[in-house]
């Protein structure tokens, strides 16, 4: 071998190093976002009297209101939505549920609003049905997530997500609050929901560190 | 008779083009193809009438006052928004004002909307986007919410 090859060998092998290293691509994250997170709902207290239910609350939520739930004796969920006004919420008799949540165990099915425009189809008086649910221990409570009146986190994860089993999906926990359960093996973090949860419930998950 | 039908087309030419403008100017023209069909006021939870928003971008003014039949507020919070605001008060139709005047109820009295500004009642839009999902042209209502609620801002593409 004549020392003229060994060069050509070295120049064909720093080529073919430096066409590898300036047009291999660059590695990105098709999703480089975080995992959503649901952040708890705050402490309740219900104190009931005469005439009026009052819930003091440990915190408010980002638009000012939140949803005071109970079950009922057809075993469903039927709740409304209240204004907070100095970390309380009253609950008065006249009040009337502005919707209604057909629960299976932690299963949701069909969900019907009370109200239409101006007027109730059918009226549920939230007061005597709070009272019946102390009574009888059905679970009630307040929940910040806005469901059913708002599903903007599962048509956010249904633009993105094609197949029919969604990383998000609502269930019902122990407590009787509706909420979002996320699969994180099958999120693919493009955080749509955490844009468009307009409650701020679902958040963005923090990271040790940010912790 | 030929000069008074000139007159009428010209005229009529002249305010369609006069609203059209309107549109144009307040940023969302596609409000004048919504044709009032009333899905979104059957869905909306809080009662607002989203054809209300899209009056108030064809008529380029915020002022206008719109239903907002189901919504929950403290009455002086809504005197502070708008003493001019209406509210269901004993199955009547009372502006807000007038019922604190009158002693119907206190400003702690949780009361129920019944008319109010566009862009009061966009401020008080929980945007759940139901009004956008139900709209049978797809009218990005959500942005005309967004444009009242904080003026200025840059349009999402």
């Amino acid at each position: 071998m004549t020392p003229n090859r060994y060069i050509n060998y070295f120049l064909i092998i720093v080529l073919i190093t430096l066409v590898i290293y300036f047009g291999r691509k660059v590695y990105r994250e098709i999703f480089p976002g975080d995992y959503p997170m649901v952040t708890p709902t705050a402490e309740s207290k219900f104190i009931f009297g005469e005439n009026e239910i009052i819930v003091k609350l440990s915190a408010t939520t980002k638009n000012g209101n939140i949803i005071v739930y109970t079950y009922g004796p057809d075993g469903n969920f039927y709740g409304m939505l209240k204004p907070i006004k100095d970390l309380s919420i009253t609950i008065r008799k006249g009040d009337n549920a502005d919707f209604m949540v057909q629960v299976y165990g932690r299963e949701i099915g069909e969900t019907s609003f009370m109200k239409k425009m101006d007027r109730y189809i059918r009226k549920v008086g939230m007061y005597d049905l709070l009272i019946e649910a102390v009574e009888k221990k059905w679970n009630y409570g307040v929940q910040n997530c806005l469901y059913p009146i708002c599903t903007r986190c599962t048509d956010g994860c249904k633009s993105v997500v094609s197949t029919s089993n969604l990383p998000l999906v609502m269930s019902v926990m122990d407590n009787g609050e509706i909420k979002p359960v996320f699969r994180k093996g099958r999120c693919p973090r493009c955080g749509k929901c955490i844009i468009w949860c307009p409650s701020g419930v679902i958040q963005k998950e923090k990271q040790p560190w940010e912790k | 008779m030929k000069k008074i039908n000139i007159f009428l087309f010209t005229a009529i030419v002249f305010y369609l083009g006069f609203i059209g403008a309107r549109a144009f100017f307040s940023g969302y023209p596609f409000s004048l193809i919504c044709y009032n069909c009333k899905s979104c006021d059957s869905i909306c939870v809080i009662g607002i009438d989203p054809q209300g928003f899209m009056a108030a971008s064809v008529a380029d003014d915020p002022d206008i006052y719109i239903y907002v039949t189901n919504y929950r507020i403290y009455a002086g919070e809504a005197e502070k928004l708008d003493p001019d605001m209406i509210i269901q008060c004993n199955d009547k139709k009372i502006k807000v004002s007038a019922a604190l005047n009158e002693g119907l109820i206190s400003r702690d009295t949780e009361i129920i909307t019944y008319k109010m500004k566009a862009k009061d009642a966009a401020k008080v839009c929980i945007e759940c986007a139901a009004c956008e999902r139900v709209c049978p042209v797809k009218l990005p209502i959500l942005d005309v919410i967004k444009g009242l609620k904080n003026p200025g801002r840059e349009k999402s593409l």
